[in-house]
């Protein structure tokens, strides 16, 4: 026979002495009394003696025995042979909470721990099946918990445990991968505690089969929290560890463009991120990078401590529109799920860039024209569409536009500045370069309103900058930006020979705001800012207080900045700069929903979805919903990493095809674990076994058979009666003697 | 401690008696004249003479068949009427020190016998008291006046209960040492070897004494009400025991049964009168539902 709630027959066994206990106080607690009648007493006691003896010993026995029957029945009996199903009842429900997280890969010296895991579910169901009683099981595994706690329960998962579902199951679990998600305990403890309440007759008992990692485990209050409300419905509750030691491990954790993708034939950075999780450096780490199947030059990361992450950027070049893979990897380590990361993108042959052109005869425009498309047989990517202001007004337009300039714009109407702030808040870059047909009042009152529209300062006046006391004084210095890498190190002479001779002033009541939204990049050699950049919602704005073109004006030559050999470098930096978020692709985990939008016009309503890393075999052919003039395909929730690619059939017979990333989450790599001493600390309070997989020996189930709580009540009050019975009887109740 | 008689003296039990005549059922010897009969004249009562009347005689007693025939007055002489001699035995043993009461027994029993002594005096009966244990601790002379009372309740405050009691031998010795008959009153709980008190008892009905009984006993020695581990240390007897009390209870209680039994039958059987007083019994009823028994039974006879 087993207990329930072993503390408290731990507690309670001692007050079987209490009887004893006090009867032994009693005997020396005696009150005195001069007594007259001594004869009778004496007499009385001669010859009541024997028997006197044997009821008190009995009376003694019977309280204790009452005693020990109600320790025994709060500790919760359990009794585990066939035949106790005459004295008691019980169903025994064994709650499985499986990890199966992709930490669970983590390789050991001949297993992996998922391996572990589901051999200890072997293990724990076949032990169960020779318990006696009824014995029912409910498997909840980590990555499927998310789906049952948002939607259904996860009751109607319970099942009756006998031989036939026993093979099923294991059959099941042989077949199981690990997920590749980092679904951690939180959702599975809240699935579980969605289940019904045990009944009078269930026993429960909960095993919770993880690797404990300390990122899951650690910080999570709400976890032990709730951990202790599953252990206070359960019977008892089992955490098994399935790994012994923390293995090294490296992880990819990103692999994107450094300021999103450009265009086909555009050289393209892209920055590599590798984690090392383990507890010692490695290195020298090697990335091997794929692109569309072709490899590229490895990516050296050289050695990464513990703990650090280290980031290497790397060129390539997308020689056509259309779509386009990346895939990285490293070399194999305990847990292979993140040594791969994909990158997908739709390359476009050009990004269109709009320009409106205020200048008198378009000169801006031409020479920022030139610079963005030279033409001939430089690709930059870019495909600059000038227009006049009034296009500004065609909202529907502008989002196809990677980055907008304004270029010696005199004003916008209200519908035009509200268009381009829409614009730039929704994550465009809005480039501005004055000139002198700039109407100041207008871009102080409307555009820069305050502080709160889209100019980054308040104008003041064209200022002549008066020439240099050094004549090699630079005009311009500038910030380490991105924008100027191109005049870092020995192309700095290019910087020497740029000339400012006019520029707007900034308001001498200006000061960059304390939000830290607006940055001046460059300044004049009197101080004055040059190039200004300020964040607008999540799109940028980036103001050069200058005119473009080199033309002289009323005033004279502003700059010679537009003549600069190394402008058409800065051009495109800057449109890049201020088109990055555009050009951002949004990046897929495991388990997100996928789905893609194209437009009802353009397209036949048929597409084709095929699951990564299944060769083509696992194909799809689904029929698009259609929402607002557009048609969505739904590819439900990757289970798995890689590239899905979707085929489309456009309306002109083509077909075309597109590409979706999904990556492992990130973080799951971090192989740092739980031991013993360490769940203790983390799970005070609450009580439960803990074992390691390895280690697992039978008779876990002590806990399941047949309760004998009620049959220990009955032989309680069964007791309890003749006690007070046999109490009468040794005369405890006789009424007094009446000799008148 | 000054003897204070008044003490002794239950007022109500003084009222209820003073109403009943306090009668011999036996011939007794007395020392003054009166209502009671002497036996010195035989143990016959008939008639003996007559004798002229005199003024102050019992008009009871005149032969009014004589006044009838020749007109003149005589009385019948029977036997002659003698003062009661009255002994009371008052037991001051140890065990007469226990009371759960406001009165333990011992002061019961004297406040009993005070009362009976002021009875017999006012009646001008004499009346002697001896207090007794294992031997005789107090005497008081055989006295009819009520300045006696004070020689009789100095005797009884002076006794201190503390030894243990032999009733049989005393009763034995006043045996001895009354040849003159009375009553002897025995107010006692009667603890002790009941054979030998038996005995001592029907001696003295062999010699003739009317003997009264007054058997006081506690609430609690009838009852035994006691709960809880005690230990009983005997007042007379060296022994003690420490028990669970209830588990003795039914025991004592048949062994006290048998005690009573055998006393009321003994006292019984040598036409003694015995009555069981509980020490919460109020004085004055008790001696007057005894002294009504009497009288009832002395005319029965």
């Amino acid at each position: 026979m087993s207990f329930l709630f072993q503390s408290l027959l731990t507690i309670g066994l001692p007050l079987i002495a209490l009887p004893l206990l006090i009867h032994l106080i009693n005997l020396r607690r005696h009150r005195r009394v001069e007594w007259a009648a001594m004869d009778f007493l004496l007499e009385s006691q001669k010859r009541n003696k024997k028997w006197i003896f044997l009821r008190q010993l009995l009376l003694m026995l019977l309280r204790t025995a009452a005693i020990a029957l109600l320790v025994f029945m709060l500790a919760g009996p359990v009794l585990q042979f066939q035949w106790g199903r005459f004295f008691g009842k019980g169903t025994t429900h064994h709650l499985v909470l499986l990890d199966d997280s992709y930490s669970m890969s983590d390789r050991g010296d001949r297993f992996t721990a998922f391996a572990e895991a589901k051999r200890v579910v072997e293990q724990l169901l076949d032990q169960a099946l020779q318990q006696a009683g009824d014995q029912k099981l409910t498997l909840l595994r980590f990555s499927q918990a998310g789906e049952l706690t948002a939607g259904a329960g996860a009751d109607g998962l319970e099942q009756t445990l006998d031989r036939q579902s026993y093979e099923a199951v294991v059959a099941k679990l042989n077949k199981l991968p690990v997920a590749e998600s980092d679904a951690g305990p939180l959702e599975t403890i809240q699935a579980a505690l969605s289940l019904p309440e045990p009944t009078d007759d269930e026993t429960r008992i909960v095993y919770c089969i993880s690797d404990f990692r300390t990122r899951q485990w650690q910080s999570n209050a709400e976890t032990s929290q709730l951990l202790n409300q599953l252990r206070e419905q359960a019977a008892q509750l089992q955490l098994i560890q399935c790994v012994d030691q923390t293995r090294p491990n490296l992880a990819i954790t990103s692999l994107e463009p450094e300021s999103g993708i450009r265009a086909a034939g555009v050289e393209t950075w892209m920055q590599l991120t590798v984690a090392n999780y383990g507890e010692e450096p490695i290195g020298p780490v090697t990335a091997t990078v794929l692109q569309d199947g072709r490899k590229l030059p490895a990516v050296q990361l050289g050695k990464i401590a513990s703990g650090e992450q280290v980031t290497r950027r790397f060129r390539t070049t997308f020689s056509t529109a259309g779509a386009h893979r990346l895939q990285a990897s490293l070399e194999s380590d305990a847990v292979e799920i993140d040594n791969v990361r994909y990158f997908a993108c739709q390359i476009p042959q050009q990004f269109p860039v709009l320009l409106i052109d205020g200048s008198r005869d378009g000169d801006d425009g031409y020479f920022l024209r030139t610079a963005l498309s030279p033409g001939g047989t430089s690709r930059p990517g870019w495909n600059p569409e000038v227009q006049r202001a009034e296009f500004l007004r065609q909202h529907d337009q502008l989002s196809r536009f990677a980055a907008i300039c304004l270029l010696d714009v005199p004003r916008l109407d209200e519908s035009e500045v509200a268009a381009l702030e829409t614009y730039v808040k929704q994550g465009g870059g809005l480039g501005i370069f004055l000139g002198p047909r700039v109407q100041r009042p207008f871009y102080n009152e409307r555009l820069f309103r305050d502080g709160q529209g889209l100019l980054p300062v308040l104008l003041d006046k064209p200022t002549q900058l008066l020439a240099a006391a050094e004549p090699t004084t630079p005009d311009i210095k500038v910030s380490d930006h991105p924008l100027f890498r191109i005049f870092s190190g020995q192309r700095n002479s290019f910087l020497a020979v740029a000339a400012v001779n006019f520029y707007y002033a900034v308001d001498s009541s200006w000061r960059p705001p304390e939000s830290g939204d607006t940055t001046v990049l460059a300044r004049l050699r009197n101080g004055a800012p040059y190039v200004v950049d300020k964040q607008f919602g999540e799109g940028r704005v980036v103001l050069q207080l200058t005119k473009l073109s080199p033309k002289s004006t009323v005033l004279g030559d502003w700059s010679n900045w537009s003549v600069n050999p190394v402008f058409p470098v800065y051009a495109n930096e800057l449109i890049g700069y201020l088109s990055a978020s555009r050009r951002q692709l949004k990046q897929h985990e495991v388990g997100a929903a996928l789905a893609l939008e194209f437009p009802e016009a353009d397209y036949e309503p048929e597409a084709e979805i095929r699951m990564p890393r299944t060769k083509g075999s696992e194909t799809l052919s689904v029929t698009p919903q259609v929402k607002e003039g557009l048609y969505v395909v739904n590819a439900g929730r990757s289970s798995v990493s890689g590239v899905w690619e979707f085929e489309l059939r456009p309306r002109d017979g083509s077909v075309e095809r597109r590409l979706l990333a999904v990556n492992v989450p990130t973080g799951e790599g971090d192989l740092h674990y739980l031991d013993r001493e360490g769940l203790a600390r983390r799970l005070q309070g609450i009580d439960y076994e803990f074992s390691l997989a390895s280690q697992m020996t039978a008779e876990v189930n002590s806990f399941a058979g047949f309760r004998l709580t009620d049959t220990f009540l009955y032989l309680l009050l069964a007791t309890l009666v003749v006690e007070q019975w046999l109490a009468y009887r040794i005369s405890y109740h006789s009424g007094p003697i009446n000799n008148r | 401690m000054t003897p204070d008689s008044k003490r002794f003296l239950h007022p109500e039990a003084i009222r209820r008696i003073g109403r009943l005549e306090l009668r011999a059922r036996h011939i007794v010897e007395g020392l003054l004249s009166g209502m009671h009969r002497s036996p010195y004249f035989g143990q016959s009562v008939e008639f003996l003479q007559h004798r002229q009347y005199a003024a102050g005689d019992d008009l009871r007693h005149v032969d009014w068949k004589v006044w009838a025939k020749q007109d003149k007055l005589y009385v019948k002489q029977f036997e002659e009427d003698t003062n009661m001699r009255c002994t009371l035995l008052v037991d001051v043993s140890a065990s007469m020190q226990y009371g759960s009461g406001p009165l333990n027994k011992y002061e019961y029993a004297a406040t009993v016998a005070t009362s009976l002594a002021y009875l017999l005096l006012k009646q001008h009966d004499t009346v002697s008291c001896i207090a007794f244990d294992e031997s005789i601790r107090a005497r008081t002379p055989l006295r009819s006046t009520q300045a006696h009372l004070k020689a009789i309740v100095k005797s009884l405050d002076a006794s201190d209960p503390q030894n243990k009691t032999d009733a049989g031998s005393i009763l034995r010795e006043v045996a001895e040492v009354s040849p003159r008959r009375g009553l002897v009153t025995v107010v006692s709980d009667m603890l002790g070897d009941v054979a030998s008190t038996l005995r001592g008892l029907r001696l003295l009905r062999q010699r003739g004494h009317d003997v009264m009984v007054l058997h006081i006993m506690d609430d609690d020695e009838l009852e035994f009400p006691f709960d809880g581990p005690t230990r009983f240390e005997g007042l007379e007897l060296p022994q003690h025991l420490t028990c669970n009390p209830r588990a003795l209870r039914e025991g004592y209680l048949a062994a006290l049964n048998r005690f009573l039994t055998t006393l009321r039958r003994g006292c019984a059987q040598d036409a003694v009168d015995y009555a069981l007083i509980r020490t919460s019994d109020p004085l004055d009823a008790a001696l007057a539902a005894f002294l009504c028994r009497r009288v009832a039974a002395e005319r029965m006879h």
